[in-house]
């Protein structure tokens, strides 16, 4: 005995003390494996008989096999009689299986732990409890020879359990595995090229454990109306599809298992009969005479009592059907992409490993854009392997990918711009787009030219990581956002500076030091890149996904997020949600100009102010605050300053001053590291039409132009009312072309009703 | 224990919690006739902290009444010793019997090794009264004066008792449906097991009367099976003798059977000729276990003090673990585990029309409780203790 068979004898000892009557043991036997046989009485009691439950005895006796390695390895009950045969969770008729896997197993809690485990097990199976019908039920047992190459089922079966079907299995042939692709009711609808295999579906359930010799098999068949001759018929029509040198595989299901939601499903077996060249020889054909006919029917019979004497193996069958298979990823976000169409733009540090982890989520389309090659320096942070270098990063990403994943996967070695703006009906087909570029460019172009795509795009979801790959900021446009992840970024960046605790993120993206941590890789020859593992932008790559993935599918919102590596030093993880609201769009010439709610809110607070200190017809005005970018064509008003001190307010007219606002201007620009600078200036017309005048004219020209304050561009905004008619002028002062006769302005303008008037 | 215990008002058969003896009532037509098999009234079960029951109290108190007194249509002896008749004399006293049944070993001298006890000298007594007076007028036997002897004796040839009528004589093979004058044919029906005619020398134990009582309702019945404190090779003879005879084999059937002498081991362990050690005895199981009808109970009217020690007197652990073996979980049931061991009540078995049925208190677990309990206990309290534990030098 081992020091752990003698500590399971002890435990029994004491077991026995503290309940005389309940349980008891006798002498324990060394077997030739070494396993201890201890033979057990139980007794039972009075437990709670259901229907259908096993009958036991007040007092029951099995044996107990302890291991030699036990407890690190649990013991094996088992009975001497029948009458446990046939009921779940009772394997081969004898062994009482107690535990679904090693983890409910507790090697500390011995002989104690199983008897606890025990008589729970007797109490619900004498209750007919072992398989609720909320749970998945025990597939049945049948003799599995593990030399022949498994097959695995991924597609669900194609008619509901409790159906008798006939039909065909597609099959895919693999080294390791012969894998079913797809069903078919006949075999019109199977590619040429693929293999294939005879389906047979049960209609009833086939015992829980499978007869052993092809005789007693037979009988259940019987049972469901497959009689010999039907049985021979099918092997034939079997015998006819696949390679002549394989087994002549039968896939059979019967309806003996259930989903994760108690819904009855089909248990999958596959036979491998032998007799191929004899199955086919055994259909009469028109011209057959008596002698011949006689003679295929002699065959038939040989081979029919041939499988009847033989004893019958299964092919192991792996199950990944979604409607047997609980996702282990179940209740993760994660699993929101199964089923989904995604595009990913971009397959480097971030996008090659964001690929992996969502074609693992089983979406039902993948496809990858990228127009990069695998270089062998990549390899440190990069899902490629050496067989990779050289080729194009999306379809090397695409082909690795489908190697383990169901999803259409494809990749596009091209231009993430390109591919989006090219096609934008196909842009729009998927659930979720993913901007793993981190390039400004692709992110500029894509501002400029969003309002092809606006409304269109369902979702897209763009990721950024700093130069140190220990921080991540990342938007997330719903389909209805005005705006791309351009200026999605901008919103967030504002919302960052003026929020707390967030300086570590600010200087890590948008400071000197952003642009110091960048290095190139091969000096003089690549593009500045950060320093960072591949643990790194897993990391980060995986906690984005985990972020957009779990966005509750009722919130139509758009989204920025700012979060750093979770074991990033010292400090504590940032994790900033912001909101990104609707911003007003208006578009003023080649511009798309936002306007933030804070600018109506601010003037018409000014207005006010002016109203009180001096007349409703004075007018006021001031500076607007925000962000112009001529490359994507937009314009962002973040804030209305009020008048500056030496500003002239008379009925009709307004001269903004100049006292202070260079201050202001770099206290803005400092705080909101160049994302609010000045970019215009708004004044009011009271009970008039907020059209410029010509003196409006007169003021901006002489604000952008060389030959004034050679400010180049300005925008100007009034706000008016006439007859009770709110409305803001927008109107976009340009100096674009200048000579020694003079100067070219461009001034676009745009009247827009306002929902709630400022002056 | 509750003072307001009821008889049924179906027919049924009630196990009484009396200590390790022998209490059985049988309501035959409820509300009329009663027949009590045994007799084993403890003067402590009196104390309200004795989880045994004052059976004779609550015979009194639930007997249907006669003449304003409580009145008991059978008493069944089935052998004369103590734990079998204890409290007879008060019994008589307090309850009018009707009929007595009892073996011919009653009448039978009694040797200093095998003496009487006052109750069962008294119940002597009251047969011979009765024999007396049924030989004074045999055609016309009043109720409190009948007497059925059963079982062939010898003695029964003798003078004093050769004159007795067939009415209150019965040998083994016979089915009685009369109690106390009343023919309960359909109803009620006790077939005669035992003794047998060469058991007069037998000891005690094993001339005592066995019984396969059936009580019908409608077109179903129960049967319940009495084998006093017989032994394995009696109590075998009686399943070999029944089969032999192939109409009387019915009767070994049984819903409910009392385990022999209180759950004695003798019963299936028995030591042969020339044998040191009793072994088991698997025969004796299976003929159980072959009659055993469909959810049967085995009843072991006994204290719960299960004990395989050498020469302790029944209950015994390793007969209870063989019955437990042969019968439904939860189907063995000691008298004084029912429902609990603390607060021990009459088992009531009820005969209707879907069979019989034990109107059980038992809360019936979700699991083996008592081998989770156990598991339970040896694993541990892990947590400190709830008393002190002392320490140092002994004082």
């Amino acid at each position: 005995m081992t020091p752990g068979q003698e500590r399971a004898v002890r435990e029994l000892r004491r077991l026995c003390t503290v309940g005389p009557n309940e349980i008891d043991f006798e002498e324990p036997a060394l077997m030739s494996n070494n396993w201890l046989d201890i033979p057990l009485s139980l007794r039972i009691g009075p437990v709670e008989h259901r229907e259908g439950g096993l009958r036991l005895k007040d007092r029951e006796r099995l044996s107990l096999l302890v291991p030699p390695d036990f407890p690190f390895r649990k013991p094996v009950a088992f009975v001497e009689h029948d009458r446990f045969a046939g009921f779940p969770h009772v394997v081969w008729g004898t062994t009482l299986c107690l535990y679904q896997s090693e983890l409910e197993w507790n090697p500390s809690d011995g002989l104690y732990g199983y008897f606890t485990r025990l008589s729970a097990w007797l109490g619900r199976a004498a209750a007919n409890d072992m398989d609720p019908v909320e749970g998945p039920l025990e597939p049945p047992h049948h003799i599995t020879d593990f030399s022949k190459t498994p097959f695995l089922i991924s597609f669900n079966a194609p008619v509901a359990a409790g159906t008798g079907w006939v039909g065909l299995a597609e099959l895919s042939k693999k080294p390791n595995r012969i894998e079913i692709v797809g069903w078919h009711q006949s075999e019109e609808s199977i590619p040429q090229t693929s293999a294939t295999a005879l389906v047979v579906l049960l209609p009833e359930r086939l015992p829980m454990e499978f007869p052993r010799k092809g005789k007693d098999f037979f009988r259940e068949l019987e049972k469901q109306h497959l009689d010999r001759d039907r049985i021979l018929n099918l092997l034939r029509l079997a015998a006819s599809y696949g390679e002549e040198s394989d087994p002549v595989y039968v896939v059979l299901g019967s309806p003996s298992r259930r989903g994760p939601d108690g819904t009855p499903k089909h248990h999958f077996a596959v036979w491998a009969a032998h007799f191929r060249k004899s199955l086919k020889v055994i259909e009469p054909t028109a011209g057959d005479n008596d002698v011949l006919a006689h003679l295929r029917k002699e065959i038939a019979d040989l081979i029919y009592s041939s499988f009847e004497d033989s004893d019958l193996t299964w092919c192991p069958v792996l199950d990944d059907r979604s409607e047997i298979i609980v996702r282990r990823d179940r209740g993760r976000p994660m699993a929101w992409f199964e089923g989904k169409r995604v595009l990913l733009l971009g397959c480097g540090a971030l996008g090659s490993w964001a690929g992996e982890m969502i074609a693992r989520a089983n979406p039902a389309l993948l496809d990858l854009v990228d127009q990069g090659q695998v270089k062998p320096g990549l390899l440190i942070r990069q899902n490629f392997t050496r067989d990779d270098i050289g080729a194009a990063k999306a379809t090397a990403l695409a082909q690795r990918l489908g190697a383990f994943s169901k999803a259409e996967i494809k990749g596009y070695d091209m231009d993430a711009h390109q591919f989006l703006i090219g096609d934008v009906d196909r842009a729009a087909c998927y659930d979720l787009i993913i901007d793993c570029t981190a390039s400004r460019i692709f992110q500029m172009k894509l501002e400029r030219d969003w309002g092809k795509l606006a409304g269109k795009l369902r979702r897209l979801a763009s990721l950024v990581i700093d130069g140190q790959a220990q921080n991540a900021i990342a938007v997330d446009l719903s389909s209805g956002s005005a705006h791309g992840p351009w200026i999605g970024y901008l919103r967030l960046k504002q919302a960052l500076c003026g929020a707390k605790r967030t300086h570590v993120l600010l200087d890590a993206f948008y400071s000197d030091q952003a642009i110091g941590d960048l290095f190139q890789p091969e000096p003089g020859c690549s593009d500045p890149t950060f320093a960072g593992s591949a643990v790194d932008a897993v990391s980060l790559a995986g906690d984005f996904l985990n972020l957009i993935a779990s966005r509750p599918e009722q919130d139509s919102s758009s989204m920025g997020y700012a979060f750093s590596s979770h074991a990033a030093g010292a400090s504590a993880p940032i994790h900033e949600l912001v909101p990104l609201l609707d911003l007003d769009v208006i578009t003023v010439g080649q511009y798309r100009v936002f306007v933030s709610p804070v600018v109506y809110e601010s003037a018409r607070n000014h207005v006010t102010e002016n109203n009180q200190e001096r007349s409703r017809r004075h007018e006021t005005g001031g500076l607007l605050w925000g962000y112009w970018d001529d490359a994507a064509n937009v314009i962002v008003i973040f804030d209305a300053s009020g008048p500056p001190p030496d500003s002239r307010h008379d009925p009709g007219h307004f001269e903004c001053g100049t006292r202070g606002t260079k201050a202001e201007h770099a206290r803005r620009s400092k705080n909101s590291r160049g994302s609010s600078d000045f970019i215009g200036m708004w004044h009011t017309h009271p009970g008039m039409s907020p059209k410029q005048s010509m003196e409006d004219v007169a003021g901006m020209a002489g604000l952008v132009a060389g030959l004034g304050q050679n400010q180049r561009r300005a925008l100007m905004m009034i706000f008016g009312r006439l007859r009770g008619r709110a409305e803001v002028g927008l109107y976009v002062y340009e100096s674009i072309d200048a000579d020694r006769r003079g100067e070219r302005l461009a001034i676009g303008e745009a009247l827009v009703a306002l929902k709630e008037p400022v002056v | 224990m509750p003072q307001n215990f009821k008889l049924p008002d179906k027919k049924a058969v009630i196990y009484w919690p009396v200590g390790t003896g022998d209490s059985t009532t049988l309501v035959l037509r409820p509300g009329e006739l009663v027949m009590q098999i045994d007799l084993n009234h403890l003067e402590k079960a009196d104390d309200p902290d004795e989880p045994s029951w004052p059976i004779i109290d609550h015979l009194v108190k639930t007997l249907p009444k006669r003449n304003g007194r409580p009145y008991l249509a059978v008493f069944a002896l089935t052998h004369p010793d103590q734990d079998h008749c204890r409290g007879f004399a008060e019994l008589l006293k307090k309850v009018d019997i009707g009929e007595l049944w009892h073996t011919p070993k009653v009448f039978r001298a009694h040797s200093k090794d095998e003496p009487l006890c006052p109750d069962a000298r008294v119940f002597r007594n009251e047969a011979h009264r009765r024999r007396k007076a049924i030989l004074a007028r045999p055609s016309s036997v009043p109720s409190g004066d009948r007497l059925r002897v059963i079982g062939h004796d010898a003695i029964l040839n003798e003078d004093q008792y050769k004159g007795l009528p067939d009415t209150a004589k019965s040998r083994a093979g016979d089915k009685v449906t009369l109690v106390d004058g009343v023919n309960l044919a359909g109803h009620f029906q006790a077939f005669i097991h035992a003794p047998f005619s060469d058991d007069q020398e037998a000891d005690k134990n094993n001339t005592s009367l066995a019984l396969n009582v059936v009580l019908w309702e409608g077109k179903t019945h129960g049967q319940f099976a009495f084998f006093g404190d017989r032994e394995y090779p009696t109590i075998k003879r009686i399943f070999e003798v029944t089969e032999f005879n192939k109409t009387n084999t019915p009767y070994l059937y049984w819903d409910v059977m009392l385990a022999s002498h209180h759950c004695s081991k003798k019963v299936m362990y028995w030591k042969d000729e020339g044998q040191k050690d009793a072994t088991l005895k698997q025969d004796i199981m299976d003929y159980f276990e072959k009659y055993a009808r469909k959810g049967a109970y085995i009843v072991s009217s006994s204290k719960s003090d299960f004990t395989d020690e050498p020469g302790d007197n029944p209950p015994h652990r390793k007969a209870r673990k063989k019955y437990e073996e042969i019968v439904d979980a939860g189907g063995f049931v000691c008298t004084h585990e029912y429902p609990s061991k603390k607060d021990p009540a009459p088992l009531v078995f009820v005969v209707l029309e879907q069979g019989v049925k034990l109107e059980d208190a038992r809360t019936k677990a979700a699991v083996a409780a008592g081998l989770a309990t156990a598991a339970t206990a040896a694993r541990g309290a892990g947590q400190p203790p709830g008393l002190q534990v002392g320490f140092g030098r002994k004082r």
